[in-house]
């Protein structure tokens, strides 16, 4: 004990000579979050349109101020011929043009098919998909109003746990589980690398330590770190985003301290895989991609062909942020998160294991 | 490379000898690159492992809904809005009953994000022409799911409350209002076409300026620099030759990733490959002299790829539009973005890669990544040159 | 096995061998308790080999090995305590001050506090570190770095030091000093068990030991050894018995 008590006062020692550590540690994540909660939006919103109204009546007119109502849409400048319009598309000045085309109205009035034409830019096939999705709704809504019978409301929407259909809610919680395990991961792997790489890990070899005390030593201080900094986010997102809490602290410790294992596992065994901490950053980072697109943080996993979900069950982080949202958002408890805890036991169990059996003290 | 005026007048520094120190720099340096044989592994493989992933995992269409539905008026009507929501592609339906139950516990265990519950009289009401109106909770801890979700389902049974007026004579005549979609570009939507040009602005910012930056920094570390310095080379050959093999490496590597994509995801290219060449030169320049720029901040090959994780690759994959679409953020993020040459390049190469536009379609974007070229260049030549001293 | 106790250091027929290649060759050592022993030889002669064996870093491929008694083949936890170790590389904590490298590598031994400071507090009066211990270690010259890695090799009072390459870029003077302060520490009945290539060096340890290629070529006191080859310096017999052993093998 007295032993592992030195290991971790001289880790902390460095910590705190270590000023841009201290930064990478505690302001960056604080930065990041800021950042990023405000950049990843899955949100489809101000989609630039351009209109050509080729009928110039009271319904053309209608339509397009019920597509306009719906606050999606940003109009630029209207245009006056069709080839404009192709032009707006094709320079990005524009993503979506609606083009009403002469005789609309009185097509309508005649009980003729009047079409309307959407032409969307497809590039970006996710603002194409819902932005296009948008328009038609409010073209839909303004045929329902000519209906001879009143339509009210058809749908109740409910949106349970984030009425506003606030994106920060789901992708603040993603950043926080995302910022604990780069934390975690990388300072351990790169602590105990860089103790090679100085010679001083050899230098402990040669002293009655055991390999475990070691381990324990190095991981401690950073598994602390890292529960200030998730609790530190937490705070801000709390705060600043006003991301509910609607579950328990214990339950969100019990999780928080499961998932620490496998992401301090993950670190001690890159610094087994790897030799310079050049070496190890680069597998950190290759991890850090894998679990940032597999996890679905940003990407639903249910979207993924089969064969790519079935690779998501070997990540762990993605237990952890369904987790981590699902007592933030939804208030679960541990019973809830059986799947997950469990999930999250065996893997970061069997890394964790697996890492200390590697982490040989014969260098 | 004003530099070299300098040493005019020593033996050695003819136009010759300088070609020969400049190939002796950049020779050594595809030495170290193939000695390296995990960092070149990393440059050549990681590029298809994420190209692979991107095609396959980024997928932002929400496709596949899983929906519970409490059919709590089992008649003709509701079985029928029941299969519209079933045909229609988005959802797939994951429980049928016709009693009610609490969606909380649906979202919590994960068997459904939406719940659809079509309420006791619905079809009489639909056929009176006064519809009940059906429930649709979402779970919206993840909102763009929800959301989407939800606007399917409300066009679904908007389409569905209309189609049975008309098959009912109801509607007759006033609710002929028809959507005729065009989609340019990429009729399909496929996100790969979006993806795959934005991944070689990423891997482009990764190649040169995290690799160009820890290069130079590790040579500061080892000393070799101060020993290339003390040699009859100039500044300007130093900095040629260390960032003419990245700019190789990455022109190699962008095509490989181009021709990739074309092949197993049948991105197509609309435009001139001289183009698009020749336009990536000038984004590669703003990789590079940023590689430089970070060489003269770090003292440690560690904090020199800290920071250019941080500075260059992080807002090229978040701040340029490659996934996340400008148009959405907020208005002091977006002011940020403008200062993220990756922003402008995806312009380009979308355009070229995508849509088949020229020079004269691309202006804008060219103007923004020329000015940041030049200026960037310049400071890191400046900055360099004065770190040498 | 009483009779290992004689001896701080005993190996018999211990060899290494990475793939084809034998570092270490049937080598037999007997080292006396208290003197210091020097080993010499080439680069890559063996001689680190040999020290990371003894230090329990590396396992021998087959032989014996003992070291202030304990077997190091089957008790390699146990000798642990007894030795101090000092690498070519003075491995530091370079952003720490020197106490507070002190107090970890006198820690990490499971020392308690109080003794710990005394120990500290000895051992600093002892190698003249006194005015330093507040001093970060990055900066400090590499004499001075070099004594601060031999108070941290001896803080726990081991029975023997391996000194692995301590003088290696260190200027003459600071060596002369550096030397003074091993005869201080083998004056308190340690062993001292130093590799070098410098020969003047090799001048001042009771007896050495030549290595060459896996193999001890010479051992015996710097005297004797001179006065076998009829050298004037052991530089000069260390030369003539690394080429007559080249020659023979030509």
């Amino acid at each position: 004990m007295r032993v592992i008590m030195h290991l971790i006062r001289k880790e902390f020692l460095q910590i705190m000579k270590d000023k841009p550590m201290l930064g990478i540690i505690f302001i960056m994540p604080l930065v990041q979050l800021f950042v990023l909660g405000y950049a990843i939006t899955t949100d489809i919103k101000d989609v630039a349109i351009s209109i050509l109204d080729q009928d110039q009546t009271p319904e053309s007119r209608a339509v397009i101020a019920s597509v306009m109502q719906s606050g999606r849409f940003v109009a630029v400048p209207v245009e006056s011929r069709i080839q404009d319009i192709r032009r707006s598309l094709f320079n990005g000045h524009a993503q979506l043009a609606l083009v009403i085309p002469p005789g609309f109205a009185r097509d309508l009035i005649a009980g003729l098919p009047a079409d309307i034409q959407l032409i969307i830019d497809g590039v970006d096939s996710n603002t194409a998909l819902v932005g296009s999705g948008y328009a038609r709704s409010s073209i839909l809504q303004y045929a329902a109003t000519l209906s001879p019978v009143l339509l009210p409301g058809n749908v109740r929407v409910r949106a349970l746990y984030n009425p506003e259909l606030e994106s920060t809610f789901g992708i603040i919680p993603g950043i926080i589980a995302l910022l604990l395990t780069i934390v975690t991961m990388m300072l351990t792997a790169l602590g105990l690398v860089r103790e090679r790489e100085i010679g001083t890990l050899e230098q402990l070899n040669v002293t009655p330590i055991r390999p475990i005390q070691l381990v324990i030593g190095k991981i401690l201080p950073f598994a602390i770190l890292g529960g200030l900094m998730f609790a530190l986010s937490l705070a801000v997102a709390m705060a600043w985003f006003r991301i509910p809490m609607r579950g328990s602290v214990f339950t969100l410790t019990v999780m928080a301290a499961i998932y620490l294992l496998t992401t301090l596992g993950l670190g001690i065994f890159i610094s087994t895989a790897t030799s310079t901490q050049q070496q190890a950053i680069f597998l950190a980072w290759f991890i850090l991609v894998m679990s940032i697109l597999m996890s679905g943080f940003m990407f639903p996993i249910s979207n993924m062909p089969e064969a790519l979900q079935m690779i998501t069950y070997l990540i762990p982080l993605r237990y952890f942020i369904t987790a981590l949202r699902d007592i933030l958002l939804k208030g679960a408890t541990l019973a809830d998160l059986s799947f997950q805890w469990e999930a999250l036991l065996i893997l970061g169990g069997s890394i964790f294991i697996f890492s200390i059996l590697n982490f040989r003290k014969q260098v | 490379m004003a530099a070299g005026i300098e040493i005019d007048h020593i033996p050695g520094s003819s136009r010759k000898a300088a070609f020969r120190r400049l190939t002796a720099i950049m020779r050594k340096e595809f030495l170290h690159i193939q000695r390296d044989p995990r960092t070149l592994l990393i440059i050549f493989i990681l590029p298809i492992v994420m190209m692979l992933l991107f095609g396959y995992a980024v997928r932002l269409d929400v496709k596949n809904i899983s929906l519970a539905v409490a059919d709590r008026d089992n008649s003709a009507e509701s079985r029928q809005l029941i299969r519209a929501f079933e045909q229609s592609g988005y959802y797939h339906i994951t429980r049928v009953e016709h009693g009610d139950w609490d969606a909380h516990d649906i979202f919590l265990s994960g068997e459904a994000v939406a719940v659809l519950s079509v309420p006791v009289d619905y079809g009489r009401s639909l056929s009176e022409a006064s519809p009940r109106p059906v429930q649709f909770m979402t779970d919206a801890a993840e909102s763009n799911t929800a959301t989407i979700a939800a606007q399917y389902a409300q066009q679904i049974v908007l389409q569905h409350t209309l189609a049975t007026w008309d098959s009912m004579g109801l509607g007759h005549g006033r609710s002929g209002v028809g959507i005729r979609s065009v989609i340019l570009f990429n009729p399909e939507l496929e996100s790969t076409f979006n993806i795959v040009p934005g991944l070689v602005a990423v891997l482009f910012m990764m190649a040169c300026a995290l690799l160009t930056s820890v290069t130079i920094v590790r040579e500061k570390e080892t000393g070799t620099l101060e020993q290339i310095l003390v040699s009859p080379v100039n500044v300007g050959e130093i900095i040629i030759g260390k960032v003419l093999p990245y700019v190789i490496l990455s022109s190699l590597l962008g095509i490989l990733v181009v021709v990739f994509s074309m092949h197993h995801f049948h991105v197509p290219f609309e435009g001139r490959p001289v183009e698009l060449a020749l336009f990536s030169l000038v984004y590669l320049l703003c990789a590079l002299s940023f590689g430089i720029l970070i060489s003269t901040k770090a003292r440690t090959m560690q904090v020199a790829l800290m920071i250019a994780l941080i500075s260059t690759m992080l807002p090229s994959v978040m701040l340029s539009g490659f996934i996340f679409p400008i148009a959405s953020m907020p208005a002091p993020i977006q002011l940020i973005t403008r200062l993220v040459p990756a922003r402008y390049y995806l312009v380009i190469i979308r355009g070229i890669m995508l849509k088949g536009a020229t020079m004269s379609d691309l202006q804008e974007p060219l103007i923004a990544l020329g000015i940041f070229a030049f200026v960037v260049l310049t400071v890191s030549v400046k900055r360099f040159r004065a770190s040498l001293e | 096995m009483t009779a290992e106790t004689r001896w701080a250091v005993e190996t018999h027929a211990l060899t290494k061998r990475f793939g084809d290649f034998t570092a270490v060759d049937n080598v037999d050592l007997q080292v006396h308790k208290g003197e210091i022993f020097g080993f010499l030889g080439a680069n890559g002669a063996g001689k680190t080999t040999t020290i990371r064996i003894l230090c329990g870093l590396l396992r021998a491929t087959s032989g014996q090995a003992s070291v202030s008694g304990v077997n190091i083949m089957r008790h390699p936890e146990k000798v642990k305590p007894l030795l101090g170790y000092m690498s070519q590389k003075f491995s530091l904590y370079d952003d720490l001050r020197v106490i507070d490298n002190m107090i970890f590598f006198g820690g990490v031994y499971g020392l308690k506090w109080k003794p710990l400071k005394q120990r500290i507090d000895h051992v600093s009066g002892e190698i003249g570190l006194h005015h330093l211990l507040n001093r970060q270690v990055r900066g400090l010259p590499t004499g001075w770095k070099q004594r601060i890695a031999l108070a941290c090799a001896i803080l726990h009072d081991p029975a023997i030091v391996f000194l692995d390459e301590p003088t290696g870029g260190v200027d003459p003077v600071s060596r002369r000093q550096f030397w003074d302060l091993i005869y201080g520490v083998a004056d308190t009945g340690k062993t001292v068990f130093v590799t070098t290539h410098y020969m003047d060096e090799a001048e001042y340890c009771h007896r050495v030991a030549i290595m060459y290629q896996g193999r001890i070529v010479s051992c015996d006191t710097p005297h004797t050894i001179k006065a076998q080859s009829g050298d004037p310096t052991l530089e000069d017999a260390f030369i003539r018995l690394v080429s007559d052993r080249i020659r023979q093998e030509v």
